[in-house]
């Protein structure tokens, strides 16, 4: 199996190399701002010129939340230049009598040269707020992703957020289009969530985009709240304390114990009980012996069996989580 | 009601949903212009194993089911909107959604969804009543004496059969109001009630000792409120939003009172405590109380700003600081009314954490080809809940003598700062490379370290040879040191205890994982290429690989990696494949010592040593079709699930005379098959058809939770265990599902 996947791997990899050396040199890549600038200053023309040879791609856009924005409840004289507020003004594009490069348009293709930096910047001029407040400082823009990587702009595909992919429901599971659109690059974390273990994700109650914030944020990992703990809080508030008895590891990092994305063992848990708990606790007697499968101290839920309130407990007599 | 009927209501509807007034793509009403859909339909299936692993997350019923509902209506002039979804409509999943609003000026959205979570039906049994509801757990009956036989039979015989699960109802209110396109203003509510009965242990007596485990369905009963607002402005080249969000967590039923089995002289009131826990049915504790999580509120500030700086620079910045508050009252030590209290120097914690966060950031491109980054990130846990003392100990399970004299509690507090450093550069169109610098500070107040320092450095490659084509290469390096780790440092202090006698009892050689000294190696490798426009294939390698190199006891390495591949093809117009497989590793080693007594060191007693190896490994695989069989009529829909998951623990080790052998643990299996096959036949422009098959197989063998039932004493023929009882809920029975699938869509 190893052998395979690594076959597979480098086979995948060495066709790439082909195919980068077959075509590195046919392609010669247009560097659009440049030849715009050898062109006269263009100037707008208008959404109905526009519309007059992309009818079909306006009627599109005209169905999305910024094409109804844009088109019929423009707030200002931005808005109201609807495509060329995206593309950039498009007399030198009608001029030449349109095509596919031509006018030193921003076209947002993967095969139009542009930089991601400058598309993005297209769509950042509205957009860094809010949710994408922190999307430069983001991993995904450290990458050099776009936002066109995620998002469709001129069709209306997903139920929201102009995400490039569909979700898909049935009365047996559903795949939310944000999850379907991490998926296609955290292949690892889309496995995990057919883990036996796992949460709500691929019933459709919960999205990756319930706990990250794929726009960037000042948390590690993108999370949405300050820290992992705080992130596991917004739904578990019951564990949120602070208790009279802490337990440490537990109040730094859920994910001490708990992998939140799926696990083969129960309750989340990253490694089998009684283990998890023996790789900390080493005093005398049963926290250091090991144990049976035929113990009490490894069946049903092992350590928790008595210690329930591992998460802190608020009892006077609650030292050892037992009350 | 047989199928037949069933069939023949389904038609009937369907007959009037095709002759239903609506007609043509929408309906316009005046200004207004409506559409919307419906979907309706009927599950048979045939259905055996467990059906608790099937439903965990989900309702499906062998019954009429309405999928999903959905009403949308605009304005003429595109101005306003109003769309209503619902799916799943009558079950313990539905939602419903409501969203109306002006388009670029408010939006305003109203929903509900259910979430149930399904742990055990038909299993787990219970001789304990809640006559009141609420959280007591009283026992009509007793066993005649403590002897395991007469347990045993005693539960097998008063035992009721009890479902676990929580159902989880959230309610949710949010607005959006942008005045002007530089101005934001949101607010959300948004209320969470979780309800039911999940497993729960509970003890009397003492380990090491004498004690009886007694399971219950701890009763669940929460109510979280939420509160966010916020509001930001957008200028040339700045942003300023300031947010405040606010959580209010209640537990209806915080205490947990539940009778002992094992007092014998009497039941309910009638039973007679006496201070010192009996295994012989003459005495002890008649009843326990725990403390469930206490009802809590959290306020948090938030001020997020952006602005650009010169030379192509930009910073961000956010300032967070909260108060998070618990100031239930302390139970009593015991329920047990022969005890007398201990002192306590407080009535309540007083619980106050005031987290603060603050995070300044700085990006720069002034130079095309080259990209910076650095930042600066504080969090402090300040944790200024009281400290209590307890001079006279506590009371171990309701149970006679106070234990443990002279404690004060520490309120546990901590910091943790991050510095970090990234540059990039565009060596050439296809090529960026880029170098990370990382350094975490993790401070302490109490714990075996107090202050830590974790480094990373590492370089990252994106290869973009054409647009058709991305590859990525990272490695990252960490390593983290643990200076003066010191065992005998606690967090609760024990007054009348040295730290040589903490170090010895806890053992001085044992590394706990999450402070120990470590040295960590990540790795990932993707790869994204469209061979043609119709071939796209994915495919990715990550290596997580953590060593603890001081650690004598405890965790010793683990490691962790995961290839993946994936395709999507579309050879024809009306054709598409895709498919994906993933296999993922992760093996663990820990190095333990057997201890009976504290002078018990792995130098003293060298054949006190035991190892144990723990291994998981899981594949993953999907493969499926969209065929469209006849255009814009019909479409066909096959795809095909599967995972399988293996946990195996070894062990060896532990050869002293009279000791515990270190034995391998059974393997914990889960498979998951999940086929779906769909037709969808558009019999008109607004009707649909839609015909299909679900199999879903689940099986999972954990021998720690298949073998279980009430009592327990056959399995451990320990004492203790004799007299301890269980609620037996097996939660991971296979089951096998063939579920037929017809539906009648309609859209206006």
């Amino acid at each position: 199996m190893k052998r395979f996947l690594f076959v597979t791997f480098a086979g995948v990899v060495l066709f790439g190399a082909a195919h980068w050396t077959w075509t590195a040199e046919k392609e010669p890549v247009k560097e659009p701002a440049k030849e715009a600038a050898k062109e006269t200053p263009p100037t707008y023309v208008g959404t109905e010129v526009c519309q007059a040879c992309h009818a079909p791609q306006f009627e599109k856009f005209s169905k999305t939340l910024m094409g109804k924005i844009f088109l019929f409840n423009a707030r200002n004289e931005t808005e109201k230049q609807a495509c060329e507020n995206c593309h950039g003004p498009g007399s030198n594009h009608v001029a030449a009598g349109g095509g596919k490069g031509v006018g030193g348009l921003i076209t947002f293709r993967k095969d139009s040269g542009e930089s991601v930096a400058l598309q993005n910047q297209t769509c950042l001029t509205c957009h860094q707020r809010g949710v994408q407040t922190y999307w430069n400082a983001s991993a995904h823009a450290n990458r050099g992703m776009g936002c066109v990587t995620c998002h469709t702009i001129m069709e209306k595909t997903s139920d929201r957020y102009q995400l490039a992919k569909v979700g898909e429901h049935t009365p047996f599971f559903t795949k939310r289009a944000e999850t379907e659109v991490c998926g296609q690059c955290h292949l690892q974390r889309n496995a995990q969530l057919l883990r036996s273990s796992h949460m709500p994700v691929r019933e459709g109650k919960m999205t990756c985009s319930d706990c990250h914030n794929p726009h960037g944020s000042p948390s590690p990992a993108q999370l949405r709240q300050n820290t992992i703990n705080e992130n596991c809080y917004t739904c578990h508030t019951e564990r949120r304390g602070p208790f009279l008895w802490e337990h440490p590891p537990v109040l730094e990092n859920c994910t001490n114990c708990h992998e939140p994305h799926g696990t083969v063992n129960d309750r989340l848990l990253k490694v089998t009980d009684p283990r998890l708990c023996t790789g900390c606790h080493m005093a005398t007697q049963h926290p250091s012996t090991p144990r049976a499968p035929t113990s009490v101290f490894f069946f049903n839920r092992s350590c928790t069996n008595c210690h329930s309130q591992v998460h802190g407990s608020n009892h006077p007599s609650g030292k050892f989580f037992m009350r | 009601m047989n199928w037949t009927r069933r069939l023949l209501r389904l038609a009937t509807f369907s007959f009037h949903l095709v002759a239903a007034p609506f007609v043509s793509a929408q309906v316009d009403i005046g200004d207004l212009t409506i559409s919307g859909g419906a979907e309706v339909g009927g599950l048979p299936r045939t259905f055996t194993g467990d059906k608790a692993k099937f439903e965990e997350y989900r309702d499906i019923p062998e019954s009429v089911i309405v999928p999903q509902l959905q009403l949308l209506i605009g304005g003429k002039k595109e101005d306003y909107y109003l769309n209503f979804n619902a799916t799943e409509v009558g079950r313990s999943d539905q939602m419903y959604s409501l969203r109306v609003g002006k388009y670029g000026l408010v939006d305003m959205e109203f929903s509900w969804d259910q979430i149930p979570h399904v742990f055990s039906l038909d299993t787990a049994r219970t001789p304990y009543g809640r006559p009141g509801g609420g959280g007591t757990f009283t026992l009509p009956s007793k066993p005649t004496t403590t002897a395991g036989t007469d347990v045993r039979d005693w539960v097998n015989g008063a035992a009721n059969s009890v479902d676990l699960k929580l159902f989880n109802g959230i309610g949710r209110f949010n607005v959006r109001y942008t005045p002007t396109p530089g101005w934001t203003f949101t607010g959300t509510y948004w209320s969470n009630n979780n309800s039911g009965k999940r497993a729960f242990g509970a003890l009397f007596g003492t380990s090491p000792g004498s004690y009886n485990i007694t399971e219950l369905t701890e009763p669940i009963s929460y109510q979280t409120n939420n509160i966010e607002l916020g509001g930001e402005y957008a200028g040339n080249g700045w942003t300023l939003g300031l947010k405040y969000t606010g959580s209010f967590f209640h537990n209806n039923i915080s205490t947990l009172v539940w009778d002992n089995p094992i007092n014998l002289t009497g039941v309910g009131s009638a039973c007679v405590d006496t201070p010192t826990y009996q295994t012989n049915g003459t005495g002890g504790p008649c009843r326990g109380r725990m403390d469930l999580y206490p009802s809590n509120q959290a306020h948090t500030f938030g001020l997020t700003g952006t602005a650009a700086l010169p030379m192509k620079t930009q910073f961000l910045g956010t300032v967070s600081y909260g108060w998070r508050l618990q100031d239930d009252h302390f139970l009593p030590f015991t329920i047990n009314p022969t005890i007398a209290q201990p002192r306590i120097s407080a009535t309540s914690l007083d619980g106050d954490v005031r987290p603060l966060v603050v995070n300044t950031t700085f990006v720069n491109r002034y130079f095309d080809k080259l990209d910076l980054k650095a930042y600066y990130r504080l969090y402090d846990y300040d944790n200024r809940s009281k400290r209590v003392s307890l001079p006279d100990g506590y009371i171990k399970n309701d149970s006679n003598p106070p234990v443990v004299p002279d404690l004060v509690t520490f309120p546990y507090a901590y910091s943790r700062q991050n510095i970090g450093m990234d540059a990039g550069y565009t060596f050439a169109k296809w090529l960026t490379g880029k170098f990370s610098y990382g350094w975490e500070r993790m401070h302490r107040e109490q714990r075996e370290v107090l202050s830590s320092d974790e480094f990373n450095v590492g370089p990252t490659f994106d290869i973009k040879p054409s647009p058709w084509a991305l590859f990525r290469a990272s490695y990252r390096h960490y390593w983290r040191n643990a200076p003066d780790y010191d065992a005998g440092r606690q967090v609760v202090i024990e007054t009348d205890e040295t730290r040589e006698d903490i170090r010895e009892a806890r053992l001085e050689a044992l590394r706990k994982f999450d402070e120990a000294a470590r040295h960590r190696d990540k790795v990932s490798l993707y790869g994204q290429y469209s061979v043609w426009e119709q071939l796209t294939l994915n495919s990715g390698f990550d290596v997580t690989s953590d060593r603890y190199p001081n650690s004598e006891i405890g965790v010793q390495n683990d490691f962790n990696y995961s290839p993946s591949v994936g395709f999507n093809y579309s050879p024809l117009e009306w054709l598409k494949f895709f498919g994906n497989y993933n296999w993922e590793r992760f093996d663990w080693k820990l190095n333990a010592v057997q201890r009976s007594d504290a002078t018990q060191t792995p130098q003293t007693d060298p054949s006190r040593l035991w190892v144990s190896r723990g291994r998981d490994q899981i594949h993953t695989f999907s493969l499926g079709s969209d065929i469209e069989l006849i255009k814009n009529l019909l479409g066909l829909r096959i795809q095909y699930g599967f995972s399988d998951g293996r946990s195996d623990v070894r062990a060896s080790g532990s050869t002293c005379s009279g000791c515990t052998q270190a034995t391998n643990y059974p393997t914990i299996k889960n498979q998951w098959h999940e086929l779906l096959t769909r037709l969808e036949y558009q019999v008109h422009k607004n009707i649909a058809f839609n015909v299909g098959y679900y199999f879903n197989h689940a099986t999972e063998n954990d021998f720690g939770v298949d073998i279980m039932k009430p009592w327990m004493g056959d399995v451990d023929t320990g004492a203790n265990v004799q007299r301890s009882i269980f609620l037996g809920d097996q939660i991971k029975g296979p089951f096998t599902a063939h579920v037929g699938y017809f539906t009648v869509k309609f859209r206006f």
